[in-house]
């Protein structure tokens, strides 16, 4: 209970940054890796389980939830965008807990250095030599709570490292965690002593999504509900075992793409590289991003195949942040987004 | 359901439905502005729509208003009236996407109205920029999503790629002859000439400076003082008014000119039957019979701006024939006593009418006769107070006044009404003549020489004759050079807007039926009277056949082409777009199947198995050839309509 007073404390003292180690994950049972054909029979209602499971501590979040995890599961990175107070953390939290991963949580400020995350050698008078370390950064599920704070180049060491899966310090290369997964925060207003992440950043991320207010009778619940949040919290079971990400991670790499879905896929980056609605096309990497996701998710579903409709549920996820409009090169609303890629057939 | 675009379709009403403000009654232009207003506040406020019951009485209040304004008589004028009501009121309606495209369609309708009513450069000009500005809301309310510039872009596009199609339709398109669209609809006032003159009648129109004609010679002009150009013979004078001669007879041949001069004419509207030549004419366009007067006249009145072709002879004579009509030499009993007596003391102390002539002349030349557009006010006998009393006058008193000296004296003589000069324009290389032109002469007939033209204005002023026109301002000369060099540009820049005019009025606006059979006949295809009907009435029905096959072809909701699980799922498609379920072309099938099962719920198992047949094929690991077996099999038996007749269930609408 004390290390949930330090979390709270952690939230309001923005200007320090506090690593918490996961109490979980030592004393839950994992359990035993499935045999990859059962594990195929089960992904659906064992998701379902996951999805129902956070659902009741981050409440009519269904469909963000759904997101976190293909993110998760596509091995990529999340970055939420959202005021404060939303759910983020939470989300974080349950969504590392429930699959028995190690969490940790950075609040970046505008003095952190590039050490404060990576790790940093220490001089041991005993030894007389240099030890390593290691910072926050080495766990399973990073949150990385408000990334606009920290200066251009703390912000670039996370996402180098995010992109390599390793950190290099002093010579020598320290591989990540295995199931790593960021997600990174940031505050959608402009405020004062931010450093907005740029475009090329911005690309290390697989998805961008926004929570958003809970419906009423959501936050009805919450308000209503005689257990606060961080209680249910508690009470969470463990469904998945870190062995099981990588597993399923392994298993999205075979979902199947058939030629009619690449052709439906070239025709979505084609079409945003000669729209005039768009400031610049979709990269290749954003190609191979979406193809990533839609497979997350076509698994998720419970296909070992795309079909048009995976690429449909994330692209506005996928490319929300990497497109810009021609005119003012602002953000295009996603409402606006999904309007203008029905513009693309589905053959 | 999505918000309609009311905005941008008040634009575009209110850009198509501009020009015809100039023909609308204050309280319809005030009845569009007020509804647009209210659409325009509860857009943007988010009031909810009107009941019915409001807008019946809105459409009740509209439709009385445009029967108070209309009357019994309902012309074309109460028709642009009732359409100004109407595209008020349609965006008060305006829920759906189907609302949105018949307010896009009512604004093009407003632009083809415009044509009818409007005919000038600068109007088709506007005209199209609405015809883009429209194409561009049509662009938004299809594509909602787009930023304005790229969907006006893409308008100009569509516009562009249309102008090909639009030259050939106007080449081609079969043409009724005559003037069949237009005459209903003008209600633009006309002036010029009209059959009958009286005394001031001239004077007034001389005031205005509207066009009148242009001309274009295939040679060099004639000098100004030879321009008159000859438009009403009068002969009958009952002391106020004068009339031309009713019947008409064979004309006699042309003798003795000296210069030969082939010329087009485009003529404004005069609602009138006459055309104007240059004097004398020999051969005139098809459109016209020349009198023995010399005159022109057309079979029906001229409502739409006219162009004809006409070969005159400078400075030729009629040919002296046997004494004319005594009619030539009557005055109204009792009138003019005075003049009477001048022309009767002539009479018995000159002996030849030619001298008679010169003895007329001469008196107007030294009798301190003034040249004026403002003259006195003249009495009942209008002639007696000119010649001796108020002296000043304009070229129709000094004809009359002409007339009656010499038909007092003896000698027959007519008034002839026309323009005289004229002012060219060294931009276009044509001839401007306007209404300040106009001008009436005499011709008496002397023996041995027939009709010979006198013109008494000449005598008295002769620089209105020779310099052609009065507009030229002398006192521009005095001023400073940044006056003058302002003022060249001034006319530097009518000059162009002019020519740029008159070419759009000779090669566009009068591109008639008969242009349209010559064309064909260089393009090599000969179309006679009967041939031409044929294509009239033939042409347009291919055409349309043609379009309603090629929009047929283009509206499949997918290419016929494919491998056999594809064009399966095709065919699918089309029995479902027959069934009113058409597949949005963004849909995924999954989504498509899901949408079908939430609206018409006894097709959903037939759907899904097919649905998911065709998922199997062609997106799964490995389509297998025993599946798509079954896939046709379902595809062929599957019958949504009958499905849903004996399920006696509605497909729900969108949603």
């Amino acid at each position: 209970m004390p290390i949930w007073v330090v979390v709270i404390g952690a939230r309001t003292l923005i200007l320090h940054f506090v690593i918490i180690s996961d109490p979980t994950g030592s004393d839950t049972r994992p359990r035993p890796v499935t045999p990859e054909g059962d594990l195929k029979m089960t992904i659906q209602p064992r998701f379902q389980t996951i999805i129902d499971q956070i659902g009741r501590v981050v409440m009519g979040k269904n469909d963000q939830i759904r997101m976190a995890l293909t993110c998760l599961l596509a091995k990529g990175h999340l970055l939420i965008e959202d005021i404060p107070g939303i759910g983020k953390t939470t989300l974080a939290k349950v969504l590392s807990r429930s699959m028995g991963l190690k969490f940790r949580r950075v609040q970046f400020t505008s003095d952190m250095l590039p050490g404060d995350i990576l790790g940093s050698s220490i001089f041991d008078q005993n030894t007389a030599a240099f030890v390593f370390h290691p910072g926050p950064i080495f766990t399973q599920v990073l949150l990385a709570d408000e990334i606009n704070r920290a200066t251009p180049k703390t912000q670039s060491a996370l996402l180098e490292a995010m992109e390599e899966r390793q950190v290099t310090s002093d010579g020598k290369t320290r591989r990540l965690a295995a199931p790593f997964f960021v997600i990174a925060t940031q505050n959608p207003l402009e405020l004062s002593g931010t450093f907005s992440l740029p475009e090329s950043q911005l690309d290390r991320f697989l998805m961008r999504i926004e929570l958003g207010y809970p419906d009423r009778s959501a936050e009805r619940r919450l308000l209503s509900g005689d257990r606060q949040p961080h209680q249910a919290l508690e009470t969470l079971g463990q469904c998945l075992t870190p062995e099981d990400v990588l597993a399923l991670q392994a298993e999205v790499e075979k979902v199947h793409a058939a030629d009619a879905f690449l052709n439906y896929l070239q025709d979505v980056l084609e079409f945003t590289r000669s729209s005039p609605h768009f400031h610049m096309g979709l990269s290749p990497r954003a190609g191979l991003a979406l193809m990533q996701a839609a497979r997350a998710w076509a698994l998720i579903s419970g296909r070992d195949y795309l079909v048009p409709e995976d690429l449909q549920a994330v692209m506005i996820h996928v490319v929300g942040h990497r497109l810009r409009s021609r005119e003012d090169l602002s953000e295009i609303p996603s409402s606006r987004l999904a309007l203008l890629f029905q513009e693309v057939a589905v053959p | 359901m999505l918000r309609q675009p009311i905005r941008p379709l008040i634009v575009a009403l209110a850009v198509a439905a501009a020009p015809l403000a100039l023909h609308l009654p204050a309280w319809a232009i005030g009845w569009c502005i007020l509804c647009w207003t209210y659409c325009l506040a509860a857009d943007r406020r988010g009031w909810p729509g009107l009941p019915p019951w409001v807008r019946f009485a809105g459409f009740a209040v509209g439709m009385l208003g445009v029967l108070v304004s209309a009357g019994l008589r309902f012309d074309g004028g109460d028709f642009i009236v009732l359409l100004a009501v109407m595209a008020g009121m349609k965006p008060l309606e305006v829920r759906s996407r189907r609302d949105s495209m018949v307010t896009v369609f009512l604004a093009y309708f407003l632009v083809i109205t415009s044509l009818f009513v409007f005919e000038n450069l600068s109007m088709t000009i506007y005209l199209f920029l609405s015809v883009w500005v429209t194409t561009g809301v049509l662009v938004r309310v299809n594509h909602p999503a787009g930023a304005t510039a790229a969907q006006l872009r893409l308008a100009a596009r569509l516009v562009g790629t249309a102008i090909p199609l639009m030259v050939l339709l106007f080449l081609l398109f079969p043409r009724l002859p005559g003037s069949f669209w237009s005459s209903p609809w003008n209600r633009q006032g006309v002036s010029g000439f009209s059959s009958t003159i009286r005394m001031g009648d001239v004077s007034r129109l001389a005031l205005t400076d509207a066009p009148a004609f242009a001309v274009t010679f295939d040679a060099a002009p004639p000098r100004p003082e030879k321009l008159y150009w000859r438009g009403i013979v009068f002969r009958d004078f009952d002391g106020q008014t004068w009339y031309p001669e009713r019947h008409r007879h064979p004309r006699r041949p042309l003798i003795g000119g000296t210069t030969r001069s082939a010329y087009t004419v485009v003529m404004e509207p005069t609602g009138q039957r006459h055309l104007f030549a240059l004097d004398l004419p020999q051969t005139a366009d098809p459109v016209a019979v020349i009198g023995d007067d010399y005159t022109l006249e057309t079979r029906r009145p001229v409502r739409q701006r006219l162009r004809y072709r006409a070969v005159s002879w400078v400075d030729a004579r009629q040919d002296a024939t046997p004494f004319p009509d005594p009619r030539y030499r009557q005055l109204p009993e009792g009138r003019n006593p005075r003049a009477l007596a001048l022309g009767r003391e002539w009479a018995q102390s000159i002996k030849t009418p030619e001298t008679i002539v010169t003895a007329a002349l001469d008196f107007f030349r030294t009798s301190g006769f003034v040249y004026s557009l403002q003259p006195g006010p003249l009495g009942a006998d209008a002639v007696d107070d000119f010649l001796f009393m108020g002296r000043k006058g304009f070229c129709e008193h000094f004809a009359v006044a002409f007339t009656v000296l010499l038909r007092a004296a003896g000698v027959p003589t007519r008034l002839v009404g026309g323009y005289q000069g004229g002012q060219w324009n060294a931009m276009g290389e044509f001839l401007s003549v306007r209404q300040s032109d106009a001008h009436v002469w005499c011709e008496a007939w002397l023996p041995g020489k027939g009709w010979t033209r006198v013109d008494p204005t000449a005598v008295v002023a002769p620089e209105r004759i020779a310099a052609g026109g009065t507009r030229d301002d002398p006192a521009g000369l005095s001023q400073g050079v940044g006056v003058r060099l302002i003022r060249r540009w001034q006319t530097l820049a009518r000059e162009t807007w002019e020519a740029v005019n008159i070419r759009w009025n000779m090669w566009f606006m009068g591109f008639s039926a008969e242009d349209q059979v010559a064309l064909l006949k260089r393009l090599g295809v000969v179309v006679g009277r009967q041939t031409r009907w044929l294509v009239v009435g033939v042409l347009p029905v291919l055409f349309v056949i043609v379009l309603a096959l090629v929009s047929r072809i283009r509206n499949r909701p997918v290419k016929p082409t494919g491998d056999v699980p594809l064009r399966t799922y095709y065919r699918f498609l089309v029995k479902m777009r027959h069934a009113g379920l058409p597949k949005a072309p963004h849909e995924g099938p999954l989504a498509y199947a899901g949408k079908v099962g939430r609206r018409a719920p006894a097709l959903k198992p037939a759907v899904d198995g097919i649905i998911a047949g065709y998922v199997a094929l062609r997106y799964s690991r490995d389509g297998r050839k025993a599946l798509l077996k079954d896939f046709r099999r379902e595809v062929r038996h599957f019958h949504p309509r009958r499905l849903l007749a004996k399920s006696r269930q509605k497909v729900e609408p969108v949603d």
